[in-house]
C-alpha cells in the first residue's frame, strides 16, 4: 500500500465518523475538526520518516547487489579464462594422444595380422597418393608453360652442387702423401688419360699431346691440381657430354617415334596428330620385311 | 608436346629406379674407369693389372685409404649425374665451359685457386690459367624448343654474345 492510500483511508474513516456526529450534535463540530487535523499531521510525519528510511534501506540494498553482481562478473571472467586455458590444453593433449593411439594401433595390430596388413595397406595408399599428387603437380607445372617460358633449377642449387663436387675432388689426395709429385705418363698407351689431357689442354682428344707441354703442366701444377683438373675433364667427357641417360629407359620403338615427331615439328601441333603420325610410322616400319 | 617430353624426363630422373639403381651403378663404373685412367700419374702406382675388378688398389695406398677414395670417387660421380638429371629435366639449354690451359683469367666467370687448393690473390688481369678445376655453367636465354637432348653442350671458351648468362663460375689455377 502506498503512502497516499494510507492517508486517504484514514481521512475517509474520520469523515464517516464526523458525518455520524453531525447528525447528533453540531456543537461538537469545531472541536472535532481541530483534533482531526492534529492527528493527521503527526501521523503523516512518522509515516514519511519511516518511508524515507525504507527508501534509504532499499538504496543500500541496491548498492550491495550491484557490488555483488560486479564480484560475480569478475569471478565469471576468471572462470572463463581458466576454462579457455584448460580447453587449449585439452586440445593439445588430444593431438598428442592421437599420435599415441596411432602407435598403439600399430602395436595392437602386431598381434592381429589382419589389422597389421590393413594398416600397412592404408599407409601404402597414402604414400602412393602423395607421390601421385606430386607427379601431377609437376606435370601441371610443365603443361602450363608457354613456348618462351623457362622452368629451370635454382641458380643457387646448381652452384652449390658444382662447388660440393669441387670440394670433394680436392679431398681425394688428402690421405696420399706423395709430396705433390706427379709421374709423367706415357700417353701413347693411355687412351683415356690422353683424352682427358686433351680436353684440359684444349686439343683434339685423338691428337698427340706434346711431351714438353705435358711435362711443363705437370711441373707447374703438382699432383693435386692435376688430379682435380683431370677429374673435371672426366666429368665433362663421361657425364655431361654423353647420352648415357638415353639408355636408361627401356627401348620402345613407338616412344622413339613420338620423340622423333616432336623433334621434327617446328611449330605447335595438337598431340593427337603427333600420335596418329607416330603410329602410322610404326605400322609402316613393322610391315617392312 | 615439348613440355610433355620434359615432364616425362623429369619423372624418369626423379624415379626410385634412376636415383637408387641407375645412378649408383653408372657412378661405380665411371669411378673405376677414372681411377684406372689416372693411375699412371700416381708415383706409388702398383703393378696390378689394369681393367681388373680391383682397380682402386692400383694407387699404392692401403686398403682402408683405397676404400675411402673409391667411395669418394663414386660419390662425386653420383652428384654429377644427379645434377645432370636436374639440368636435363628443365626448359633450359645449359652449356658447360671447361677453360683450357693458357686462357686469360676472367674474374667475371672464374674463381682463382692456388695449386694447393687455397684462394689465390689476383695481381693482374693478364694472368693465364694453368688448369681448370671445375667447369663454368651457362644458360641460354631462350628456352629449349626441342625434345630433351641427353648430351650437354661443351665449350672451351666463354660463349659470345648476349644469348647466354652465367649460372656457376669456373674454378681455375693461375700461372
Amino acid at each position: 500500500m502506498s503512502i497516499d492510500d494510507d492517508l486517504h483511508s484514514l481521512i475517509s474513516h474520520d469523515e464517516s465518523v464526523s458525518l455520524n456526529r453531525t447528525k447528533t450534535s453540531t456543537a461538537d463540530a469545531g472541536l472535532y475538526k481541530r483534533a482531526t487535523n492534529n492527528l493527521s499531521d503527526s501521523f503523516s510525519e512518522a509515516k514519511v520518516k519511516r518511508l524515507e528510511e525504507e527508501v534509504q534501506d532499499l538504496k543500500d540494498r541496491l548498492a550491495q547487489l550491484k557490488k555483488d553482481r560486479e564480484h560475480l562478473d569478475s569471478q565469471m571472467h576468471n572462470m572463463n579464462s581458466s576454462l579457455e586455458t584448460a580447453l587449449r590444453d585439452c586440445q593439445r593433449r588430444c593431438a598428442e594422444y592421437a599420435d599415441d593411439v596411432k602407435c598403439l594401433k600399430y602395436t595392437l595390430s602386431e598381434k592381429n595380422p589382419a589389422d597389421r596388413k590393413l594398416l600397412y595397406q592404408q599407409e601404402r595408399q597414402i604414400e602412393a597418393l602423395r607421390h601421385s599428387l606430386s607427379e601431377r603437380q609437376q606435370n601441371a607445372a610443365f603443361s602450363k608453360l608457354s613456348a618462351d617460358e623457362h622452368h629451370v633449377p635454382k641458380q643457387d642449387d646448381i652452384e652449390n652442387a658444382m662447388y660440393s663436387i669441387h670440394h670433394e675432388t680436392k679431398k681425394i689426395l688428402l690421405s696420399y702423401d706423395d709430396n705433390f709429385t706427379a709421374r709423367t705418363p706415357d700417353l701413347d698407351h693411355e687412351d683415356d688419360l690422353r683424352s682427358l689431357f686433351g680436353r684440359t689442354l684444349g686439343i683434339n682428344p685423338s691428337s698427340r699431346v706434346n711431351s714438353e707441354t705435358l711435362k711443363l703442366m705437370l711441373e707447374k701444377n703438382g699432383l693435386q691440381a692435376i688430379i682435380c683438373s683431370l677429374f673435371a675433364s672426366g666429368l665433362c667427357e663421361w657425364v655431361f657430354a654423353t647420352d648415357f641417360e638415353s639408355t636408361i629407359a627401356k627401348s620402345s620403338m613407338l616412344l622413339n617415334m613420338y620423340r622423333q615427331h616432336i623433334s621434327s615439328i617446328g611449330k605447335p601441333l595438337r598431340s593427337s596428330k603427333g600420335g596418329i603420325q607416330a603410329n602410322q610410322d610404326l605400322l609402316q616400319t613393322a610391315a617392312m620385311p | 608436346l615439348k613440355n610433355v617430353d620434359i615432364a616425362a624426363n623429369k619423372l624418369l630422373f626423379s624415379s626410385d629406379y634412376y636415383l637408387n639403381h641407375a645412378i649408383p651403378a653408372r657412378a661405380k663404373e665411371l669411378a673405376l674407369m677414372l681411377s684406372d685412367a689416372l693411375a699412371p700419374l700416381i708415383p706409388n702406382t702398383t703393378d696390378i693389372p689394369r681393367r681388373s675388378t680391383d682397380s682402386f688398389h692400383t694407387w699404392g695406398e692401403g686398403s682402408k685409404d683405397s676404400s675411402r677414395r673409391e667411395k669418394r670417387f663414386i660419390d662425386i660421380f653420383k652428384r654429377a649425374l644427379r645434377l645432370k638429371g636436374e639440368l636435363l629435366s628443365s626448359t633450359g639449354l645449359f652449356s658447360l665451359v671447361l677453360y683450357h690451359r693458357g686462357t686469360y683469367f676472367d674474374k667475371n666467370s672464374m674463381i682463382a685457386e692456388t695449386k694447393y687448393g687455397d684462394s689465390a690473390a689476383i695481381s693482374s688481369n693478364t694472368e693465364r690459367i694453368q688448369a681448370c678445376l671445375l667447369p663454368a655453367i651457362y644458360l641460354r636465354r631462350l628456352p629449349r624448343q626441342d625434345v630433351v637432348d641427353y648430351k650437354l653442350e661443351m665449350q672451351s671458351e666463354c660463349p659470345a654474345g648476349s644469348d647466354f648468362f652465367l649460372i656457376s663460375k669456373a674454378i681455375v689455377v693461375l700461372d
